[in-house]
């Protein structure tokens, strides 16, 4: 695939003014009108120099994305470019930017501003176009495109530039309710039968075995208990004053043979339930806690980190998890197989009438609906 | 209230340029003195700085209401107004528009409806003035259109600034970009110009003629005499014709000695104050007949006697006939339709054509006519006993007799001579209308009683007079050509040139020009202005001329003589070629195969010429300009020898050919630095150019004195960079 491509864009203004001035030639011609074939020869020349001037203009042009910032929905971001005029004469003049992106999934949004006036030969410019994500995923930005209609805003001419990048968009965060942010304190407990050793003078670190699960490190799994046990165990630790807490999330499975209403109800639950789960990790991070999540219907699970990271890159990792969930991947957790582990603080973020793994009984959960007060079950 | 920040004054003019446009090509002086006062107000009331847009319902209610006129106006009105309502439609709806926001779309929509409401206009005139005002409007709107790119994306950049900041910056971007876009709308004249040229004439003609109502000539000329009317009195100096005059060795003919005398209707019956042909012409159908030396013609020409090849341009011809000098023997050049010559009254006529024409017609004032045996005698015409009274008076007076049953006798010529000499000596010329009284004739009136009139008083009065001692006469009208056009060569007819002589036919088939009226007379009355006047006068028939000519009437004959027959050989070829594929290339005449190869490479080399040609140009300006730019930016205005510069652009010119060969020096590396990274690659290549690089130093920052080899070491590095550049080309060619 060519990385630079240049083409003429057939649009409505172009075909309404292409018919008119057809019509005045087809005038000009019939009614031998020496002004009508002046107005036709106008016309016609003013689409013969637009595409000599744009397509001069583009010939040494050159574009590139200078950064791609993680984005929220509905949070704008800036996207910057930097564009180069490498032509010795001709200058580049009323160029709009904006983003192509790949494929046929949910667009990114409307990219706002992207207009350079003006680039002189040899120049260089730095350009920000202001997006406001729509939807929550991985955006897939496939060409940077610039467009003109300079000099007679007849001809529309578009330069596409591959450079292929992805946007991760991570869901907004609905802010829980003070019941939650109190069910959330009620779980800063202690693991039952942890052993407290001292690892430095100011952690008190205690550890604890767990059964192993999708999605822990190797590293962490006891060799010596797991083969007293017959299966694998994890050697889980966790900080005194860092108590460990993890969010599930319990999404509607997508079924392909359901109607279409049906499919989309649920899937804005889902991205419901994404959001507020955002907001509890968000928020329970902020109240020190150790954050894992875990999302049984895709079989993801991040369990609370033991080791002292930066609490905010964790929580990053977190959210970036979210973005990228794809509902059309999420299962039936009966058919996962997925078991909750039974020895952490949980809880559940539900979307209505979603069904989670055995085992959850008397497990804080919430729904998106009702984010004011905590249900326990 | 959502105001884009634009310059709003430019297409404010554009549309005010757009409608004068209208009201120059449909002189609908009531629309004008309606819409331009409500334009200009709109500038103050919404449009114009600190306006504010009327409410969106008014505009709406505006709107239905002109439109439910319109739509009254077009029902009631007839079909040949269709396009002048239309017209008047969009004029309407853009000036309303004035009073609604201006975002840009809104502004682009003015934009485009003030456009079409200049094809509109193009329907509806088609004079001068109208013409000058749609290239006003043509250059004022592509320059709108291209400052409203800048508008509308400066309107929606991210960020706020305030409104004198954006259009600070506007101001800005649009001073820097005005080069490009005046050299974009200076390309749009010239290609259209072009286009305009070159786009094929002559397919149909009169499509719209009953929905064109363009301001039309009116001819003063008439095919008929009526003694006592105004008949062919006039004073408008509207031009009629243009005459271009050759001898027939095609030597032109650039100054007269003597007028012109045009025919244009032969009138020989009289009767009550009027004369009429007593026969229709006998009108003879012939072929279009190209002139050539030995046969022009009707009738073979007698190379013994003097000739003269006219060309003529009759701006809007509306009787059947067209006019030439005495004698016509052929005719050349004339639109497609009907030729038909009448041999009796020597007349042409091109019933199928009307409007403006062009055509060439060899004339033989002295030639006799075809069958001269057979041309009737004219009847003696006995208008009253007094004027043959006068006449055998004037023939005792001048001592002479003649038997009015005598055809064509010696003394006839003498006569004529002596009645045309007496008539001018005897009669006074004069513009005032006299009516005869009661019963009695206008030519008795004229002979007798005031002896004063105007050119068919005069002509009637000999034509009388000779008819009724026997001598072959007729009145005659068309046009006196006397006056030339600025930088001469070209001879103008104007209505007030409308005049009536007499022909005598003194032996047969051969009728001499008498003009009775006399000429001092007729030259005071006809006097062309002189001084500055005359400058003014020339030099706006000398546009108009070209507005008529060139623009108004290019036509497929002009565009012919223009192209040089190229288009119609390669029509003629492309017709040959579809009708008779099985004749082949047999079937295409030499001559149209010659032309079309000689015009293709001629149009092939002149493209690659310009194309080559400006590439050269435009390298060397490149070059040039680079090395400039950086002695002044630099040097700080010392001195720069030239060596140093050839330096300096050398290791340009060498970066060049690495660029060209995949090898690009990035923008933060310094020159040097990029010769050396150029080690792993090609050592002897990384040497040449730190050499290069080395004296580009020298030569941009230091200004240091070079070696005397400088240049040529210089020059050896850059040699071998070169040679070396398309070795890395070509392996760059294989790896792929």
């Amino acid at each position: 695939m060519r990385s630079r491509t240049k083409r003429y864009r057939i649009d409505p203004p172009l075909v309404l003014y292409t018919g008119m001035t057809i019509v005045v030639g087809l005038g000009a011609l019939l009614s031998q009108n020496n002004l009508l074939y002046f107005v036709f020869g106008i016309a016609l020349s003013v689409l013969l120099i637009s595409g000599v001037v744009t397509g001069r203009s583009f010939n040494r042009v050159q574009v590139r994305r200078l950064s791609l910032p993680t984005a929220t929905v509905g949070e704008p971001i800036m996207l910057r470019y930097r564009l180069v005029n490498r032509g010795r004469l001709i200058p580049a003049c009323a160029l709009w930017l904006t983003e192509i992106q790949h494929g046929r999934g949910s667009r990114l949004g409307e990219f706002e501003g992207g207009f350079i006036p003006l680039v002189r030969p040899g120049e260089s410019q730095v350009v920000q176009i202001r997006v406001t994500p729509l939807s929550r995923g991985v955006h897939k930005l496939s060409h940077i495109r610039v467009t003109t209609r300079f000099p007679f805003g007849v001809l529309l001419k578009s330069l596409d530039v591959r450079t292929p990048a992805e946007l991760l968009v991570r869901p907004s965060v609905t802010t829980p309710s003070q019941d939650v942010l109190r069910a959330i304190e009620s779980q800063r407990t202690h693991h039952r039968g942890a052993i407290r050793t001292q690892q430095a003078e100011t952690d008190i670190v205690f550890s604890y075995l767990r059964e192993y699960m999708p999605g822990d490190s190797i590293r962490q799994i006891a060799w010596k208990s797991s083969a007293r046990r017959e299966g694998l165990v994890i050697r889980q630790s966790t900080i005194e004053g860092g108590s460990q807490l993890l969010v599930v999330l319990l999404l509607h499975p997508d079924e392909p043979e359901s109607q279409n209403s049906v499919r989309r109800t649920n899937a804005q639950e889902n991205e419901s339930v994404l959001s507020l789960g955002a907001g509890v990790l968000r928020h329970a991070t902020a109240l020190k806690f150790r954050v894992g999540l875990a999302i049984p219907g895709i079989e993801h699970v991040r369990m609370p980190m033991a080791r002292s990271i930066d609490s905010n890159r964790w929580e990053s990792m977190l959210l970036d998890d979210l973005a990228r969930v794809r509902l059309e991947d999420v299962n039936q957790v009966e058919q996962v197989g997925w078991r909750m582990p039974t020895d952490l603080p949980i809880i559940i973020v539900r979307a209505p009438g979603a069904e989670g793994p055995d085992g959850l009984a008397g497990v804080p959960s919430i729904t998106p609906t009702q984010t004011t007060q905590a249900q326990t079950n | 209230m959502n105001k884009s920040p634009h310059n709003p004054l430019l297409l404010f003019l554009t549309i005010g340029a757009g409608i004068l446009v209208f009201v120059a090509a449909s002189g609908d002086s009531i629309q004008a003195l309606l819409a331009i006062p409500v334009w200009l107000a709109s500038w103050i009331v919404s449009y114009g700085p600190g306006g504010v847009p009327m409410p969106r319902a008014g505009i709406i209610l505006a709107v239905l209401g002109t439109t439910a006129y319109m739509l009254l106006r077009v029902m009631v009105a007839p079909t040949s107004e269709l396009v002048l309502n239309i017209s008047t439609y969009l004029l309407w709806l853009q000036v309303i528009k004035l009073y609604d926001r201006t975002t840009p779309r809104d502004l682009a929509q003015l934009l485009v409806m003030s456009f079409a409401l200049v094809v509109g206009a193009c329907l509806l005139g088609s004079s001068l003035l109208f013409g000058v005002f749609l290239l006003v409007h043509v250059v004022m709107g592509l320059t709108c259109a291209a400052t409203l790119q800048f508008h509308a994306g400066e309107s929606r950049r991210v960020g706020y600034r305030p409104e004198s900041e954006r259009l600070h910056r506007l101001s800005g971007m649009a001073m820097r970009s005005r080069r490009i876009v005046y050299v974009s709308i200076v390309g749009v004249l010239v290609l259209s110009s072009g286009i305009f040229v070159v786009l094929p004439r002559g397919m149909k003609t009169d499509f719209y003629e009953g929905l064109l109502s363009g301001d039309t000539l009116e001819v003063s000329f008439d095919d008929q005499v009526e003694l006592g009317s105004a008949g062919l009195l006039s004073d408008s100096q509207k031009v009629v014709l243009d005459l271009t005059l050759k001898d027939i060795d095609g030597v032109p003919i650039e100054t007269l000695q003597e007028p012109i005398y045009l025919r244009g209707a032969v009138l020989d019956e009289y009767n009550a104050g009027r004369w009429t042909a007593s026969n229709p012409p006998r009108w003879s159908t012939t072929t279009r007949l190209f002139i050539q030396p030995d046969s022009w013609s009707f009738i073979k020409a007698d190379r013994s006697l003097p000739a003269y090849v006219q060309t003529i341009e009759l701006h809007d011809k509306q009787k059947q006939q067209i006019f030439s000098m005495p004698g016509p023997i052929g005719l050349d050049r004339v639109p497609p339709g009907r030729v038909q010559w009448a041999s009796t009254t020597q007349l042409i006529s091109l019933p199928d054509s009307d409007g403006r024409i062009s055509y060439t017609v060899v004339s033989q004032p002295s030639r006799p006519g075809v069958n001269p045996e057979r041309n009737p005698r004219l009847p003696r015409l006995v208008v009253g006993t007094n004027i043959h009274d006068e006449m055998l008076n004037l023939l005792t007076q001048w001592q002479l007799t003649r038997d009015p049953e005598e055809w064509f006798v010696d003394i006839d010529i003498r006569i004529s001579k002596l009645l045309e000499s007496h008539l001018r000596s005897r009669c006074s010329y004069t513009t005032e209308l006299i009516a005869p009284e009661p019963g009695e004739d206008p030519i008795e009136m004229f002979l007798f009683r005031t002896r004063e009139g105007h050119c068919e008083y005069f002509a009637s009065s000999m034509a009388a007079m000779l008819r009724s001692i026997g001598v072959d006469a007729r009145v005659v009208t068309g046009y006196m050509v006397r006056e030339t056009r600025l930088g001469g060569g070209t001879f103008v007819a104007r209505e007030n040139d409308a005049h009536a002589w007499v022909e005598v036919q003194h032996t047969p088939g051969i009728w001499t020009t008498y003009d009775p009226s006399p000429p001092s007379d007729l030259d005071a009355l006809h006097r062309s202005p002189m001084g500055f006047a005359k400058l003014w006068s020339d030099v706006r028939d000398s546009i108009l001329g070209f507005w008529a000519r060139s623009v108004i009437g290019y036509d497929q004959m002009r565009q012919q003589n223009m192209l040089g027959g190229w288009i119609a050989n390669f029509e003629e070829y492309a017709r040959k070629k579809v009708l008779s594929s099985g004749e082949g290339l047999s079937a295409v005449p030499l001559k149209a195969l010659v032309n079309g190869l000689l015009y293709g490479v001629i149009a092939f080399s002149g493209v690659a010429l310009l194309g080559v040609g400006s590439r050269l140009g435009l390298r060397q300006i490149r070059d040039w300009l680079a090395t400039h730019w950086r002695h002044v930016r630099h040097s700080s205005g010392r001195s720069t020898s030239l060596s140093l510069q050839r330096v300096s652009l050398l290791y340009s010119k060498a970066e060049g050919q690495l660029r060209r060969a995949g090898v690009q020096r990035p923008r933060w590396m310094t020159p040097m630095q990029f010769a050396q990274t150029l080690e792993d690659r090609d050592s002897a290549l990384a040497t040449s150019m730190s050499l290069l690089a080395s004296l580009h130093y020298k030569a941009v920052f230091s200004q240091a004195q070079l070696e005397p080899d400088a240049a040529e070491r210089a020059g050896v590095a850059f040699r071998y960079v070169k040679e070396n550049a398309r070795g890395l080309r070509s392996s760059r060619k294989k790896l792929s």
